[in-house]
């Protein structure tokens, strides 16, 4: 039986060393932009991001993450999709009683009724709506034109139905988004909200129609 | 005068070689000769050169083998891979499974061995004979011709039948 | 007679007689001296051309049946193994090889599938599962219902051979790292059960592309070589690259006759992997494509191993790493938290099997151990503990029963419960 010589087993000790450190993982640095390791050992986003093509990306200021985007705290709205929120107007939005509690704002004067005589403050008068605030939209209910706001809860991240409840996208998206819709619209006319399209998904085996952005209805 | 007469016979009957077989210098000791073609370059070979031969790790040689049974294949599976013929079978086997190739080619009788060799280039086989057919060479094996002593490819000694 | 005649003739017939027997052993033309048969020296060498040219055509196969000695109320039995003990046929493989040409060879090997028959898939909304079924009815016999299989091509290479250094191998082949991935086969291979650390591909199992390899020998020692380049790991790496990179890898192995066999090798692999999403949508009237990376992640690929045999007792080892770094917009979900993404990962691995040939039978009893630390988040590690008996009835037959349990601790998937398995094989395997 031939001993292997000092040499020898030192050279195949080291070999083996060697091309057993050689590193490419760094286990401080598991995850991608904003995002940190849970409890689960997943990569999550970090507190005020969102998913992105890339990682996870930072909601901006007055933006807090609802789902898989960033939604406009409450008092703010996007001028137009893609722009930063903004203070909405004063007095726009705010809750009021078309018979105990008027709207007090000159500007926004209307008390449009959502439920008996409580509803919101909004504009009058408009003639597109271009003419309305952030998100708004020129709508024409028969009597009078009016900035109409988004529906409630729209966008808000949900596990379940019971997340939704109380607003009026009370829908609770579970398949893909996780996120408030409105739903049981009609597809034409389109009752969806402005930027937004009624989707039949009876197609996919689903019974309800939902409210949807625009362009992002599943077709065929 | 008749006895002179039939020791010579006898001496004659012991002196003459015997259709088939070859007798060592040495009685009871039986080289394995490694046989090539006379005109080959390679005169010598050390054994691990012999080892990766015949165990399908060389590409300069053509190797032939005797049947699995032939006390010649045993004895050098024995001397060269310390396997048994089974484990020589499975040895093989197994390099086929790996895609590693398969064993030499089996040539039925080392007399058709040396007669092979002096004729296709390239390939090397094995005999336990002392004369072989003109047109091939036995190899000397880590410069060790086959009649030293020291020539590590020996038969093991046999009973006779 | 005279006295002095009668001597000088038996003088003379032994003279005679040791010439002669001397002159018929160098005599070449003495065909029947040495017992060699014309016809047959011919019909010898025309076989040994016919070798050069012939098609061989050899595999191997294994039977086994499998058992889990866990209550059947066992939580790996919700989603994971089948409950109920099962005879199988796991593997047909049939190798095709052929020496092409002077210092060419060519191999192929397939295995023969009854998948993707019995295949499940799990729907991620419905959770419902769906079976493949691949029942037809025979053409040629309306009444016969058949169920279709596959073919898998494991290799298909063809090498030139140009030196003892230097053999050039273009194809697809065995990835050449370890000892059970080149040992391949269910005969050659000594358990039953692959590793863990084996079946979790941190090396690839084949690859596309070149190998070049060679042996320098020195002295009783030898030093083996391989080097790689491939289309490197994909989706379709068979037969399309889904990037730019290549996969590269080498291997070193040093051979030496120490006990009655050491052996030691390391084996690296680096590339990328990439898996794409495309579509394409019609808008003003131009058709748009998208040709997006799904998942990809660059990969180092590590390991060492050992086989030493002394008399009958063998002992084989085997070591791998993979650290696996996904690109900004390559990181997949995590299937089971939905929102999660994977976090790079470093899995590591290592094996022992030790086993001695006993003197009968061809018996070969074997323990084997394993531990794991896998890329899976919610299935960090794994151990094992087995053993098994390996008869090798005949050189061509090898019988085995094993037993293994396995612990998963920390697991917090919802598929694979935090408790141990234990399995039960026995298995016929043979080359053909």
């Amino acid at each position: 039986m031939i001993q292997p010589g000092p040499s020898s087993r030192h050279a195949s000790a080291a070999l083996v060393l060697v091309a057993l450190t050689a590193c490419l993982y760094d286990p401080d640095d598991v995850c991608g932009p904003n995002q940190e390791q849970s409890e689960l050992n997943v990569c999550e986003c970090v507190a005020g991001a969102v998913p992105a093509s890339a990682g996870c990306a930072m909601c901006g200021d007055n933006e807090v993450p609802a789902g898989s985007v960033c939604a406009c705290v409450d008092g703010y709205a996007r001028p137009a999709d893609g722009e930063p929120c903004a203070a909405l107007p004063a007095g726009l939005g705010e809750v009021c009683d078309s018979g105990a509690a008027p709207c007090a704002d000159a500007t926004y004067s209307l008390c449009r009724t959502t439920d008996g005589t409580a509803g919101y403050c909004t504009s009058s008068g408009c003639a597109t709506s271009d003419d309305c605030p952030a998100q708004y939209a020129c709508t024409d209910d028969g009597d009078t034109r009016y900035c109409k706001r988004p529906p409630t809860g729209q966008g808000l991240p949900c596990q379940s139905a019971d997340d939704c409840a109380g607003y009026e996208a009370s829908y609770c998206e579970t398949y893909q988004a996780h996120v408030c819709l409105v739903s049981d619209c009609t597809v034409s006319p389109n009752s969806c909200h402005e930027g937004s399209e009624c989707c039949d998904l009876s197609s996919l085996g689903l019974a309800e129609t939902l409210c949807v952005e625009e362009g992002l209805c599943p077709t065929g | 005068m008749r006895r002179l007469l039939a020791t010579s016979l006898v001496l004659m009957a012991a002196l003459a070689p015997i259709e088939g077989t070859a007798r060592a210098d040495d009685g009871a000791r039986r080289p394995i000769l490694l046989v090539v073609a006379a005109n080959s370059p390679v005169n010598n070979l050390s054994l691990d050169d012999v080892k990766r031969i015949f165990g399908g790790g060389a590409i300069d040689f053509r190797p032939l083998n005797l049947p699995p049974g032939a006390a010649e294949r045993v004895d050098l599976d024995r001397i060269l891979f310390s396997r048994t013929p089974d484990e020589v079978a499975r040895y093989w086997l197994d390099r086929k499974i790996r895609g590693q190739g398969g064993p030499p080619r089996v040539i039925p009788s080392g007399h058709l061995v040396a007669r092979i060799v002096a004729r296709v280039p390239g390939t090397i086989g094995y005999v336990a004979e002392t004369a072989l057919p003109a047109g091939t060479k036995a190899l000397r094996v880590n410069g060790l011709s086959p009649a030293d002593p020291r020539y590590p490819l020996v038969m093991q000694p046999r009973p006779s039948p | 007679m005279p006295d002095r005649l009668i001597a000088r003739l038996s003088l003379a017939l032994a003279a005679v007689s040791c010439a002669a027997g001397q002159a018929r052993a160098q005599d070449p033309a003495g065909a029947e001296a040495d017992g060699v048969d014309e016809a047959e020296l011919v019909d010898q060498l025309q076989k040994l051309d016919e070798q050069d040219s012939q098609l061989h055509i050899y595999g191997f196969a294994d039977f086994t049946y499998t058992t889990f000695l866990m209550p059947r109320s066992s939580k790996w039995f919700d989603a994971y193994f089948s409950r109920y003990p099962t005879f199988a046929v796991g593997n047909v493989n049939l190798y095709l090889e052929k020496k092409v040409a002077p210092r060419w060879n060519s191999l192929i090997e397939f295995r023969l599938l009854y998948l993707p028959n019995g295949t499940e898939t799990v729907s991620t909304s419905t959770g419902e599962v769906a079976q493949m079924d691949t029942a037809v009815l025979d053409y040629q016999d309306k009444a016969e219902v058949l169920h279709w299989g596959g073919i898998s091509i494991e290799r298909a290479w063809v090498e030139y051979q140009a030196h003892p250094l230097l053999t050039i191998r273009a194809g697809q082949w065995i990835t050449p790292y370890g000892i059970w991935n080149i040992d391949h086969g269910s005969p050659v291979l000594i358990g039953i059960r692959r590793p863990f650390v084996i079946g979790l591909s941190l090396f690839p199992k084949n690859q596309t592309g070149l190998e070049a390899y060679g042996t320098h020998t020195f002295g009783d020692k030898s030093l083996t070589y391989h080097l790689t380049v491939s289309n490197g790991r994909g989706p379709v790496d068979t037969y399309l690259d889904l990037d730019y990179n290549k996969g590269i890898g080498g291997r070193l192995v040093f051979e030496a006759p120490w006990l009655d066999e050491f052996r030691i090798g390391v084996s690296g692999y680096t590339g990328t992997y990439t898996r794409r999403a495309r579509s394409y949508n019609l808008a003003l009237n131009a058709v748009q494509t998208t040709n997006d990376v799904t998942e990809g992640y660059r990969e180092l690929s590590l390991a060492a191993d050992l086989k030493l045999r002394s008399g009958p007792f063998l002992l084989n080892a085997e070591a791998i790493s993979n650290q696996r770094v996904y690109q900004d917009d390559g990181r997949p979900r995590d299937f089971q938290t939905v929102s999660g993404q994977l976090p790079d990962s470093h899995s590591y691995g290592t094996y022992v099997t030790g086993a001695v040939r006993l003197p009968w039978l061809g018996l070969m009893p074997y323990v084997q151990g394993e531990l794991l630390r896998t890329q899976w988040p919610t299935v960090p590690n794994i151990w094992v503990a087995g053993t098994g008996l390996n008869m090798r009835a005949s050189p061509s037959v090898t019988l085995k029963v094993q037993l293994q349990r396995a612990w998963v601790p920390d697991s917090v998937s919802l598929v694979v419960p935090d408790e141990p398995v234990t399995m039960l094989d026995a298995q016929a395997a043979w080359v053909f």
